[in-house]
């Protein structure tokens, strides 16, 4: 589904994706590890469409996305959330959910002045999307909250809720767990679970931490400098020796 | 020929005025109109101590600036500070600038009035040298004084311990914070830089023109388009923009003219 | 009509001109986050352009085509959103102070042509500007009469952007505000809304300078200082930027703060320049706003879409 080919990006004098190259097969849960700084946000960034490489091509469903602005991405149905959450502030927790869903009509203004029932038409089946969101990932009573006030694993279900807005056939989850008490993250893999059971969606994550990781996850990429590492199941990558170097001797 | 020459005259007042700018600018991070403010404190308190007090004239430009520095870092210490503390954008910072500069306007105007000044000098005939050129002896002196100040500068940025802190800090302020740079003292010596520079930039403007409230505020953004195109941070690159605007300005009159 | 009730007719008048004002630069900056200091740029253009296109044919300034009134509003509106659009295609991505300097830049460099090109709007000079429909009214009626189509187009404009901004169009212009990194990853072209936002902000103001020109019959360069500018900007950040209502009311009382000052001139004793004075207070105020409540005295209302 996903195919990163030979990707490389530097920043100034860094190279911080040095040839990477892997596979992400549909309707899985695939994990991307690997040692602080060895590039996975970078790649996410890579793929989102939010810095553009230096070499090499990223597919999407056979086309390639690595040329695209990043909001173009979101219109081939591929979704992220960020390291820190980014809520929207000043903005309550509901109109953060109903601003994701592309191609709003109302988002114009000719039509929100002179297409109104249309436009309401669209607004109430994003807001009943929302609210059934809101269920799923039961915070529905934090709905007028403004999004500022939240907890910090409230935001990450708010982060995580919003990437489900869009409808994406895959989602990139980057550290989805950072922060977050074990409770609260039973209940995020159980959602991503359930999502990827019934609605057949495809899952990324960046993720440290390894419980998660090795409990949801299969298959796991690891990368390192830039570049994949090993790929396996959870088993296989925990008796794989490179792996076990490259996290504890860097 | 004139034109160059007029435009070399612009450029060196304007110059003198970017680099304080300049360094204002990156190492504080954001655009200060209020500098506009100094400036046109520098050419009155000069006017105040030349005029009415009856000091010598090199001797009133340099009390100006210690006094001058005083005040910006007076300044500093109620309003900028504490938003660097909040940690307010370099926007809010630029709101707050603009206010101070209509405030410090007004109260020059209030203090001096608002009418015309000028120094009680002599009017010297301008000397007559070939090409057709014509050139004051005030004028010859602001040039002359021009590149002793780039020269001074040049060796206090480059020579002296706290210079050396201060490109540190306007290349790159995290790193230079990491190195142990106390980043607040560095801002002090900004300000006086600052106040250096105002000080002789808006005698020099008073010199060769005459002293009004607004003064400042037209020369803030030929100052501006100085400091940007030799980019921020940078003082050779603000006296290199500084030189080019003003010699440019002067020559686009041919344009006007002719065309 | 007396002279108080006069007075209070052209103060209202001013105030309603600069509520447009306000308007316009809260879409710009209050819900999308632009920053816009060449407001005095477009405002002049568009009382330069209605004056154009409705004054009679003169030797000395352009145009001069006789047109009716809302042909020069709709021609101000028009030639502002396109000078917003020539200035907005390279600028858009600016970091905020360097678009502020920019656009302070472009408005003085109006400023600039409008006083150096005599033979086109005759400079320093000033140019003379229709009273529109004034064979309808009696002379002493005129000003409240206009100060009627003020008011109208005020409140027209109020419909207009309230409805923009309580929808989901005003709910992407506010995630911009809040997060463009956010908006890209959902789908908003943000640069195009920013453009939008430029285009429709900037018509707004060119809106409120031909209602100024036809209110005021007389334009000149310095009617378009960058003071305006800073005194539009007061208005929406201390009524209460992202809150329509709210902007209005700080044109209002910014208005009357400024008018307001030279009556203290009787008060104060001699000597002090009362225009000065009134530099300072609003260089105050900037500074207040900044430093101890920059949303204003109105607050955003909660939520960004109301269309249901």
């Amino acid at each position: 589904m996903l195919q990163v080919i030979n990707l490389e990006k530097s920043f100034g004098g860094i190279k911080a994706v040095n040839g990477c190259s892997f596979e992400v097969s549909k309707n899985t849960i695939t994990g991307l590890i690997g040692p602080n700084g060895a590039g996975k946000t970078t790649v996410f960034n890579l793929i989102s469409g939010f810095h553009a490489p230096d070499g090499g091509k990223i597919l999407f469903n056979g086309s390639r996305i690595d040329p695209l602005p990043p909001y173009r991405v979101p219109h081939l149905r591929l979704s992220r959330t960020f390291q820190i959450t980014r809520e929207l502030k000043k903005m309550t927790v509901i109109d953060n959910l109903m601003v994701a869903p592309l191609n709003q009509m109302g988002e114009s203004l000719l039509n929100s002045w002179f297409r109104i029932p249309s436009v309401k038409h669209q607004e109430q089946q994003i807001k009943d999307k929302a609210l059934d969101v809101l269920d799923f990932l039961e915070i529905e009573d934090l709905k007028d909250e403004y999004a500022s006030n939240l907890s910090g694993g409230q935001k990450k279900l708010l982060e995580f809720g919003r990437t489900m807005m869009t409808d994406p056939e895959l989602i990139l989850l980057d550290e989805p767990g950072a922060g977050v008490n074990p409770t609260l993250m039973k209940k995020l893999n159980g959602y991503i679970e359930k999502l990827q059971r019934r609605e057949n969606m495809t899952f990324f994550l960046i993720e440290h931490d390894m419980d998660l990781v090795m409990k949801l996850c299969n298959p796991i990429i690891v990368m390192n400098e830039g570049k994949r590492l090993a790929e396996g199941t959870a088993d296989e990558i925990q008796q794989n020796q490179e792996v076990l170097d490259a996290y504890l001797g860097g | 020929m004139q034109l160059i020459v007029n435009g070399i005259l612009m450029g060196a007042i304007i110059s003198i005025g970017a680099v304080g700018l300049t360094l204002v600018s990156r190492i504080l991070h954001f655009f200060y109109f209020g500098y506009a403010a100094m400036l046109v404190y520098g050419a009155y308190l000069t006017l105040t101590f030349f005029n009415f007090l009856g000091l010598p004239l090199v001797l009133s430009v340099l009390i100006s600036i210690p006094l001058l520095a005083l005040l910006a870092i007076l300044i500093d210490k109620i309003t900028f500070k504490n938003l660097r503390v909040r940690g307010t954008g370099p926007f809010g910072m630029m709101v707050v600038g603009i206010g101070l500069e209509l405030f410090l306007r007004s109260s020059i105007r209030l203090l001096w009035g608002s009418d015309v000044m000028r120094y009680d000098l002599p009017i010297r005939r301008a000397l007559v040298l070939p090409f057709d050129i014509r050139i004051t002896p005030n004028q010859i002196i602001i040039i002359s004084a021009s590149v002793v100040l780039m020269f001074l500068l040049h060796i206090f940025l480059d020579q002296t311990k706290i210079g050396k802190a201060m490109r540190a800090t306007a290349d790159n302020i995290v790193l230079a914070k990491v190195r142990g740079i106390d980043t607040e003292r560095v801002i002090m010596w900004t300000w006086v830089i600052a106040s250096i520079s105002a000080a002789f930039a808006g005698f020099f403007l008073a010199l060769d023109t005459r002293l009004v409230p607004i003064m400042g505020w037209k020369l803030l953004l030929p100052l501006f388009a100085a400091v940007i195109l030799g980019g921020v941070g940078n003082p050779y690159g603000a006296l290199a923009g500084g030189m080019i605007i003003g010699i440019t300005g002067s020559l686009s009159w041919i344009y006007y003219t002719y065309i | 009509m007396s002279g108080a009730v006069g007075f209070l007719v052209f103060f209202l008048t001013y105030a309603v001109v600069y509520a447009i004002l306000a308007i316009g630069l809260n879409i710009q900056w209050g819900f999308t986050g632009l920053v816009n200091f060449g407001v005095a740029g477009f405002f002049a253009v568009g009382a330069y352009l209605s004056a154009f296109m409705t004054s009679t044919p003169s030797p000395y300034h352009l145009g001069g085509f006789g047109l009716p009134f809302p042909v020069g509003l709709i021609v101000a509106m028009a030639a502002s959103g396109i000078f917003a659009l020539i200035l907005g295609i390279p600028v858009i991505r600016l970091r905020e102070d360097y678009l502020a300097i920019v656009t302070i830049g472009f408005a003085e460099i109006i400023r600039y042509v409008i006083i150096t090109e005599e033979n086109l709007t005759k400079g320093p000079y000033g140019m003379g500007v229709i009273k529109p429909y004034k064979e309808l009214v009696p002379p002493s009626f005129y000003s409240l009469f206009y100060l009627g189509i003020a008011v109208i187009v005020l409140v027209l404009l109020y419909v207009a952007m309230q409805r923009a901004v309580h929808s989901p169009w005003g709910r992407a212009i506010r995630t911009i505000r809040e997060d463009e990194q956010v908006a890209l990853a959902f789908g908003k072209n943000v640069d195009f809304f920013k453009l939008q936002v430029l285009v429709v902000g900037s018509m707004i103001f060119g809106l409120a300078g031909a209602v100024f020109g036809h209110f005021f019959n007389f334009i000149t360069p310095n009617h378009f200082l960058p003071m305006e500018t800073f005194l539009v900007w007061v208005m929406v950040m201390a009524g209460g930027s992202g809150n329509n209502l709210g902007v209005i009311i700080g044109a209002l009382a910014v208005r009357g703060l400024w008018e307001g000052m030279m009556f203290l001139s009787d008060i104060l004793p001699q000597g002090i320049q009362i225009g000065a004075v009134r530099l300072a207070v609003i260089g105050l105020l900037l500074i207040l706003v900044v430093m101890v409540k920059p949303e204003g005295i109105l607050g955003e209302k909660k939520t960004a879409s109301d269309i249901l």
